[in-house]
């Protein structure tokens, strides 16, 4: 941006003194006014050797005719470059701008200046696109493995136990994006099941094979580090899953904890066309177990 | 039992310093870095120009280096070469292992894993002819087998040499890493561990490498380490073979078979390396290995893969992800887990910290424990 005010002071001989797109506006009309009074014919005989795509003679048009169209081209860059939205390329003041620079190519009149103003409008427009978000939804399937403690507590005191489950988690994601960073929060069901096994010095206690099913959702931010859009970022995970473990017999009681669980992890995620790959490694934030998924999705 | 497997994992460390990774920044075969063809031990001139200009962040010199400058002074002593025929390299790397860290069983331990130094001399329009030296350290393990005489600390690590008949084929003859799978830097992979492929199971032989447009693989056949008892020695023969696709991506083979007087050894493997632009890339091998004791005939079938995702969010810096299976014992239900996300930073050429958090699960039918976490801290600093 700084480039491109120096640029313009720059070349402040030739520009018209800055203004809001009003002034800026009046000034292209009147110039183009002018070009209509005083070089009708060198305008009709130019555009007509442009549009046949004949050879120009830049010597057989004024110096005069060549200022208002750089007067011109400068006003529009003006007004371009004041725009906080990515004006398409169809728009009517970026096709106009775009004839400007043709026209001034073939009259051969400030070429090195006409393409560095061409190529950072070009960079502006660009740098506006990249900053804008869009919505993304994306559809997955991770396979999930958890841990969580429960508690096994009987006549002669309580034993840890640690729950160890996998299964699959199929989801969907939405996330607004633009070329750097993402911001998503994504859900997913998490089916899975798994088994407990006691310290057997103090208890014997294993159960295998118990179904673990609830909702597993996330808040998180991310990063694209390469042009192929592969990203990494960090999410904040929330489970709410039920899993009945049978009590044992003889007064033992299973106590499973809170079916609640959040987290903290990190997320990573590779593009290969609209499918994707992902991993996520994700650390409960009040017990010392963990999440971990490997994935692949589609986004749309 | 996993949970032992798993610690003696930990207690015989074995490295190997490749990084297969950068088919991220599009290097498909190593012999575009390393005077090894598949990777590993000293890199070239070539090489260590790249990891001054691309791998390395340019935090530590004056913003008056230019890129060029930066790969002139890449080589020995940041100075560039004044002649052709000899190049000299030193490498050393310290690491802190903290098992449990922030437990109530938290151990740590500091262990010094490399000091090399390494000679090469070259001859011959694209390094013809190689002799590579390479003089050592090489830590002892820390669980000590009785009757087992201790190996030398400090031993040749490799030495070889090798003539380039064309630039598409070579053979290479001396003491030097079997050929095998995906020469991965990580010293406790199972990928490494299981076929018996990695820091300290060098062999003397002789291998065949050839490389064309679209393929690259190589022949090994080998003694064992001549430096080792007779009986000890493995003894056999390997290959590996791969495939550029899409001009990015490397997919590919390897088969090793060895053995020696008191058990033999046979493994393969699938691999595929992804290049997913800009220092991105993912890396997965598959395989299986058969040991079997030959007094006993007992076989044991074992299987592990390998998945290593990497992200390189500015120049300098790598995020990875290191996820590992191991099925020691293909009849038993049990089988590992090991999850390790890390990061890989190089502030310059030269100097490399790394920091790798490894979560291992045991899953089983009637296992279900606390997993196990080790925090590995590296410090890697060459001349």
């Amino acid at each position: 941006m700084k480039k491109l005010i120096l640029l313009f002071i720059l070349m402040s001989s030739s520009f018209l003194s800055w203004g809001n797109e009003t002034n800026i506006v009046i000034e292209i009309k009147k110039n183009q006014k002018m070009i209509q009074t005083k070089f009708l014919k060198e305008e009709i005989k130019l555009k007509k050797l442009i549009k046949e795509s004949e050879t120009v003679d830049p010597e057989e048009f004024p110096v005069e005719y060549k200022k208002l169209n750089f007067k011109i081209f400068a006003s529009l860059s003006k007004i371009l470059v004041k725009s906080k939205t990515a004006v398409p390329e169809t728009s009517s003041q970026r096709r106009l701008f775009l004839i400007y620079r043709e026209k001034l190519s073939n009259l051969e009149y400030e070429e090195s200046k006409v393409e560095k103003v061409y190529d950072l409008i070009q960079i502006h427009f660009k740098n506006l696109e990249d900053k804008k978000y869009i919505g993304t939804f994306r559809l997955f399937i991770d396979y999930v493995s958890w841990q969580y403690n429960a508690i096994l507590k009987g006549p002669l005191g309580e034993y840890d136990l640690v729950v160890t489950n996998k299964g699959i988690c199929p989801g969907l994601s939405y996330s607004q994006e633009n070329k750097f960073f993402t911001f998503f929060a994504d859900a997913c069901y998490l089916f899975t099941s798994g088994g407990v096994s006691s310290d057997p010095s103090q208890v014997t206690y294993i159960q295998d094979n118990v179904l673990a099913t609830g909702v597993k959702t996330s808040l998180g931010l991310g990063y694209f580090v390469s042009s192929s859009r592969s990203e990494i970022g960090l999410k904040l995970p929330i489970i709410y899953a039920i899993q009945n473990l049978e009590n044992p017999p003889g007064g033992y009681e299973v106590k499973e904890g809170n079916n609640l669980l959040t987290m903290i992890g990190v997320y990573s995620r590779w593009p290969i066309g609209p499918y994707f790959f992902q991993t996520e490694f994700s650390k409960y934030l009040t017990q010392d177990q963990l999440l971990w998924s490997l994935g692949f999705g589609y986004k749309f | 039992m996993n949970k032992l497997f798993f610690l003696l994992l930990i207690l015989f460390p074995a490295l190997s310093w490749a990084y297969p990774n950068y088919i991220g920044h599009s290097y498909t075969s190593c012999l575009n870095c390393h005077y090894n063809p598949f990777g590993n031990g000293p890199v070239n001139d070539y090489g260590r120009a790249v990891s001054a200009t691309l791998i390395s962040a340019r935090w530590l010199y004056p913003k008056t280096w230019t890129e060029e400058d930066l790969a002139e002074k890449s080589g020995f002593l940041f100075r560039k070469p004044k002649q052709d025929w000899f190049r000299t390299q030193v490498n050393y790397r310290r690491f802190r292992l903290t098992r449990n860290p922030g437990g109530k069983n938290q151990t740590e331990l500091w262990i010094t894993m490399q000091a090399d130094a390494r000679a090469i001399v070259k001859f011959g329009e694209n390094d013809r002819f190689i002799a590579v030296f390479n003089h050592g350290y090489a830590p002892a393990p820390l669980s000590k087998v009785s009757g087992v005489k201790d190996e030398d600390t400090w031993r040749s690590r490799e030495h070889y040499v090798g003539y380039k008949f064309t630039p598409k084929f070579g053979v290479y003859a001396g003491l030097m890493d079997k050929v095998y799978g995906i020469r991965v830097v990580e010293h406790i992979a199972f990928s490494r561990t299981f076929p018996q492929v990695a820091q300290n199971d060098q062999t003397h032989g002789v291998m065949a490498h050839f490389l064309t447009e679209n393929w690259e693989g190589g022949v090994h056949g080998f003694l064992g380490n001549l430096s080792q008892k007779e009986d000890l020695r493995m003894k056999g023969g390997s290959t590996m073979i791969e495939r550029t696709v899409g001009g990015l991506h490397r997919v590919g083979v390897s088969y090793l078979n060895s053995s020696n007087l008191y058990n033999s050894l046979q493994s393969y493997a699938v691999h595929a390396r992804l290049n997913l632009k800009e220092g991105s890339s993912v890396i997965a091998e598959a395989g299986q290995v058969s040991k079997t004791i030959t007094a006993t005939k007992e076989k044991i079938d074992s299987r592990y893969g390998l998945l290593q995702t990497y992200l390189r969010p500015i120049r300098g810096i790598y995020v990875f992800n290191n996820i590992e299976y191991a099925k020691a014992d293909l009849t038993d239900d049990n089988y590992i887990v090991r999850w390790g996300p890390g990061v890989q930073i190089f502030p310059a050429q030269r100097i490399e910290f790394r920091g790798d958090i490894y979560n291992t699960r045991v899953f089983g039918p009637e296992t279900s424990v606390p997993d196990s976490w080790t925090l590995l801290l590296q410090t890697h600093l060459w001349l």
